[in-house]
């Protein structure tokens, strides 16, 4: 965030100074119409330069035009680059909200808030529309989010690890065990925990 | 090599192994019965040539269970690179994908 703030500063100076030597680049064109067309503008202002001064003046303007150019140029990939990366970032916050969201929708399953199969059934639909909510938004934003292939799977390991457990998304009530729902559990959070520290790094590192 | 669009000529949405998982339709179980029957023969592995082609560019949705039983169900016959070889995946997206090779790695779920 520093070194960003850090080089937007940098870039406007460049910009500053650009805006300088196309001044002065400026006021040697017109000095050079006041020798040849004594135009009206240039006897208003009074502009008179030596040889020398004319000479630095067309380094300091080319370098200002050349300078200029790079400056609109990289500040705008730079504006791009920081308005994609805060896409981005949210995009992952809204990853990470959606996993605990069904962390706590788990959490009730495992700890059996569920007060009939109605109830159980409805959670797990919750816990679908969830996940498939993650994976079809995944699948649309891959590319501005930049996933790796690891970081991609740590995601799907979730669901997978979800889809597997008895006690969280198959079983009926009656034959909940709680022995292996605590193993579930552990699976779980292995897998959670794995999936939050993904979005957490990536959105750290925009 | 027969080439299968199952978005279509399936379903678009693919999250159930079998009846008994939520409404049951469409379920993993279901598909590989009607168009990887075949395969379930343990003298058709491994195959020298690719048996289907999967196209999943019209499936919507693709959950873990219903992978699992279409894929990961073959891994007592062959290892993940082989499934892979003879049902080959088309149109899909990266998410997808890890979904299917996680499902296969991992094995299959059920007895």
């Amino acid at each position: 965030m520093t070194d960003r703030k850090h080089l937007n500063i940098f870039f406007e100076a460049i910009g500053i100074f650009t805006c300088l030597m196309f001044s002065i680049f400026i006021i040697y064109i017109l000095s050079f119409y006041e020798q040849t067309n004594k135009h009206l503008f240039l006897q208003l202002f009074e502009v008179k330069l030596l040889d020398w001064q004319r000479f630095l003046t067309i380094i300091y303007g080319a370098a200002g035009l050349i300078l200029g150019f790079f400056f609109f140029k990289t500040k705008n990939s730079i504006d791009e680059t920081n308005s994609k990366n805060e896409r981005a970032r949210s995009l992952l916050e809204l990853i990470h909200t959606d996993l605990m969201s069904a962390d706590a929708t788990i959490e009730k399953i495992l700890n059996m808030k569920a007060k009939n199969s109605t109830e159980l059934n409805s959670m797990r639909n919750d816990l679908d529309k969830i996940y498939y909510g993650i994976y079809s938004f995944l699948d649309c934003v891959e590319e501005l989010v930049e996933v790796t292939e690891d970081e991609r799977n740590n995601l799907v390991d979730v669901f997978s690890c979800v889809s597997r457990s008895e006690n969280i998304y198959n079983i009926s009530l009656p034959e909940f065990n709680q022995d292996d729902a605590n193993d579930e559990r552990f699976n779980y959070y292995a897998t959670l925990e794995t999936a939050r520290a993904t979005c957490i790094k990536k959105i750290g590192a925009l | 090599m027969q080439v299968l669009d199952v978005g279509i000529e399936f379903a678009p949405s693919l999250t159930n192994r079998d009846d008994h998982q939520r409404d049951g339709r469409h379920s993993g179980v279901e598909f590989r019965e009607r168009y990887l029957k075949d395969l379930e023969n343990e003298n058709n592995w491994p195959g020298d040539a690719p048996f289907i082609a999967l196209d999943f560019s019209h499936v919507k949705r693709l959950g873990p269970s219903w992978s699992n039983e279409v894929f990961a169900y073959f891994t007592k016959f062959a290892n993940p690179e082989e499934i892979l070889r003879q049902i080959k995946l088309v149109n899909i997206s990266r998410v997808k994908e890890s979904i299917i090779r996680k499902e296969i790695e991992t094995g299959y779920s059920r007895k």
